[in-house]
């Protein structure tokens, strides 16, 4: 008892200072701007990067000057150093990287943001005519899976990973990242982060989900600005498809394509069907990439969109998460088993 | 909407505004408190407000019947109590479709297919409105407190806000109507604002929520539950800790930004998080762990099964139920019930030890014994099924290799979030004394500077409060 009364007067007497609601207003207010200011990196940074509309285009207007001011003034200095000095020492290179950081530069010579820009000429062999051929894998020597993309590959991934893990002849990474997608290299560059896989993980087999964020406005090289599926967006869409693909193809690499599945919006489904539909016919004409329907798998017997589906013993059971498009465990389990019996028709998993 | 967006604080900044500028005309200041609640949770949804409405309407209706039912008498008439059983069922009920529909949907299909019929129907997919719980909770307590003489019912727009207030309305912490009620009838001095201690606990808040849990989750937790298969003993046991770390900052960080928002808009919600870690014992843990629900749970179902009172037997079995129940509550799922079950089973363990033994382990012990307890028993909690969690206990002894999970700042992250633990709270106290004393320009730079470490520091894009979902 002594001591907490001991501990009640010491409080009393070094009560902090309480103050005025104006005040608290005006230093709030002050903390706030001050925030912005000293944030205005990351501000533009995230205005840059929402789909191209009115939405983006006030935001742009109303972050630039911010970032003119905060750049002028040297405000930007304390949260780059925080980023450039901090930020590396907490984060390590997991395999599972969930915050989109800056893809890690390519070893080699060529490495540098200006050789990612120019996909170097010859480094990559060209399309096979022929399926490509796989070794046998090993416990010893594994087979090297990557797989990858947007927030889809993510609980799918982790099945895949589950899944693979178990043959103990498939050595599994995945890395996703979230919001990504093949329209918003500026957002995150997936072309010139796979190349960088390829040469440092060197994977055998490929699984890579794109198109869940896609559907959103698209700039092509000449600077052209289209909306999803005018004609302008589907070729520049498609053209980005087909770089991909000639990227990663390759005569020892299996490529698996996995397709959006069949959301709970009629209108987002269209949208994924469209796409579906480019990554279909592009990987079609190429022996190395193999395209996985996923939106049948998730369809019931009228072939609509059901967020709860027989299993394979026949139990009904949740496949799909509250937002409609994501996939639960169980649905994660039934698409990363699907493209495991793919993998298995190019590679003997039977030990 | 979410606390860490810039979203939530252009809104606050308004709701800041509104608040104080009203609150000369009461009317006006309880609409505007009440259109502001309802704006912060229709983010999510626009269809939840119609049932926080309903909730709020309902509720308010029965407390009134209850209290004319009841009258002055000491011990409330049958009438009462048969109303009071009814808006409990009712909120029960709603809780109970929205949290539990599919799990016995689902159960119930595949239980009458094993026997032969095949129905093969259509099960809609229920989305759980967020927090939900919360404020059903506070519903329960107030409709009870009026049963027992404990309270008065409250006015319909009084009431209204106090079940929606936004701050605390989506992930608690979960208030009494006789806490808030004064709040409302008796509002703050507007000349002194404990403007350090709200700022304190914004930043806080929003560093352990942010950086800390959300480090812990992508680094090493959230690669370990997901390929149970694959980890090796320290990577399973470092992660064990490092989701005790996690789901505190998480949900305490939660708390805090909920607290001191409410601190600027005028009102002291109760604290919910008292360095839980720092128990030597199970039952210590509950008094600092969530405290405002522990504290629901022994006022509202502890005491109501009997509480205390008669033979041993029922003492455990109360102490039981009541942790089940709890577990129960987090979700329809047997690796929760597991959870709550190995908690009753604790503190049962620890009162027959207590009152029929003389073994009483040292401090340090007690701590070491209790944190691991708590830390393990957070797998089941974490773990996508009990099959999960197993693979990883067993993991946890048979399967030693490498650990590349396991790095240093990981593990300096975890030992610094428990250091901080037992810092005492006249430092804090200390350093919002010293903030207090600083000058404007100080104060204003030195908040905006936390804000962006905290945004530098955590991840690009923000995760949702693991305690929404609940």
């Amino acid at each position: 008892m002594q001591g907490r009364r001991a501990h009640i007067v010491r409080r009393r007497n070094r009560r902090e200072r309480l103050f005025p609601v104006q005040q608290v207003a005006a230093i709030g207010l002050a903390a706030l701007i001050l925030a912005a200011l000293f944030d205005a990196d990351a501000l533009l940074e995230d205005a840059r990067g929402k789909p191209y509309g009115t939405e983006r285009d006030v935001s742009l207007a109303i972050w630039r000057p911010v970032h003119w001011v905060s750049e002028a003034l040297a405000l930007d200095e304390p949260r780059e150093w925080v980023v450039q000095e901090l930020r590396p020492r907490l984060y390590g290179e997991s395999a599972f990287v969930r915050a989109p950081g800056p893809p890690p530069e390519p070893a080699g010579p060529a490495a540098g943001a200006e050789a990612d820009r120019t996909p170097a000429p010859s480094a990559e062999p060209t399309p096979a005519a022929r399926p490509p051929r796989l070794r046998r894998p090993t416990a010893e020597e594994p087979l090297r899976l990557w797989v990858g993309g947007d927030s889809m590959a993510q609980v799918f991934g982790e099945s895949l990973v589950r899944l693979a893990s178990e043959t103990r002849l498939i050595d599994p990474t995945l890395d996703y990242r979230i919001s990504s997608g093949l329209t918003r290299p500026d957002y995150f560059d997936w072309p010139s982060y796979l190349r960088s896989v390829l040469e440092q993980e060197r994977p055998e087999v490929l699984v890579l989900v794109f198109g869940a964020n896609d559907a959103q406005g698209i700039v092509t090289p000449e600077g052209e600005i289209f909306q999803p599926f005018e004609d302008g967006w589907v070729e520049e869409y498609r053209r980005r498809v087909r770089e991909v693909m000639d990227l990663v193809e390759g005569p020892e690499r299996l490529v698996v394509w996995v397709g959006q599945p069949i959301a709970a919006s009629e209108e987002y489904s269209r949208r994924m069907a469209r796409l579906n539909a480019i990554y279909a016919e592009e990987a079609a004409g190429r022996p190395g990439v193999v395209f996985v329907d996923s939106w049948s798998l998730f369809v019931d017997d009228g072939g609509r969109y059901s967020a709860y589906l027989p299993d394979e013993d026949g139990d009904i059971v949740l496949m799909r998460q509250e937002d409609g498009i994501h996939l639960t465990r169980a649905g994660g389990d039934r698409l990363a088993k699907a493209v495991l019996e793919v993998i298995a028709q190019y590679v003997p998993l039977e030990p | 909407m979410l606390f860490p967006t810039l979203t939530f604080a252009v809104f606050f900044v308004i709701a800041f505004t509104g608040n104080w500028w009203l609150r000369p005309n009461r009317t006006l200041w309880l609409l505007f408190l009440l259109a502001a609640s309802w704006t912060f949770y229709g983010w999510w949804d626009a269809r939840f407000v119609g049932l926080l409405a309903f909730a709020v309407a309902w509720n308010w209706l029965l407390g009134g019947l209850i209290a004319a039912a009841r009258g002055g008498a000491p011990s409330p008439p049958s009438g009462a109590r048969v109303l009071l059983a009814l808006a409990v069922a009712v909120d029960l009920g709603l809780l109970g479709w929205f949290k539990y529909y599919g799990f016995f949907a689902t159960s119930l299909v595949n239980l009458l297919r094993d026997l032969g019929f095949d129905l093969s129907p259509r099960i809609v997919h229920v989305t759980l409105p967020v927090g939900i719980s919360f404020f059903t909770f506070q519903a329960i307590s107030y409709v009870v407190d009026i049963f027992r003489g404990a309270i008065r019912p409250m006015r319909p727009l009084e009431f209204a806000v106090y079940l929606s207030f936004f701050p605390q309305l989506v992930a608690g912490p979960i208030v009494r109507a006789s806490e808030f009620a004064p709040q409302l009838a008796n509002p703050a001095d507007p000349r002194f604002l404990p403007m350090a201690e709200a700022f304190r606990l914004i930043f806080s808040g929003l560093f352990k929520k942010v950086v800390i849990s959300s480090f812990l989750a992508s680094e090493i937790v959230d690669p370990v539950f997901a390929v149970p298969g694959e980890a090796s003993s320290l990577e399973v046991l470092v992660a064990s800790y490092a989701y005790a770390v996690q789901i505190y900052a998480d949900f305490s960080g939660y708390t805090d930004i909920a607290i001191g928002c409410a601190l600027l808009l005028g009102f002291r919600l109760p604290q919910n998080f008292d360095a839980p870690y720092r128990a030597r014992s199970v039952r210590e843990f509950w008094r600092r762990w969530h405290m405002t629900l522990s504290r629901w749970l022994r006022d509202y179902l502890y005491i109501p099964l009997g509480g205390n009172r008669g033979p041993r037997a029922f003492v455990y079995r109360n102490l039981f139920l009541t942790m089940l129940l709890g577990g129960l509550w987090h979700g329809a799922a047997w690796h929760f019930v597991v959870w709550g079950a190995l908690h009753g089973l604790a503190l049962i363990a620890e009162r027959h030890l207590q009152e029929r033994t003389a073994w009483r382990p040292s401090p340090v012990l007690a701590w070491l014994l209790t944190f691991h307890f708590v830390s393990l028993t957070w797998i089941f909690f974490r773990a996508e099924s009990i099959g999960d969690a197993l693979t990883l206990l067993g993991r946890l002894l048979t399967a030693p290799g490498d650990a590349p999970l396991v790095t240093t700042p990981v593990l300096a992250v975890i030992a610094a979030a428990l250091a901080a633990q037992f810092v005492p709270e006249s430092f804090t106290l200390r350093l919002q004394w010293l903030y207090s004393r600083a000058g404007p320009a100080l104060q204003a730079a030195g908040f905006a500077f936390g804000l962006v470490l905290v945004d530098a520091l955590g991840p690009e894009g923000v995760a949702p409060f693991i305690y929404f979902q609940f």
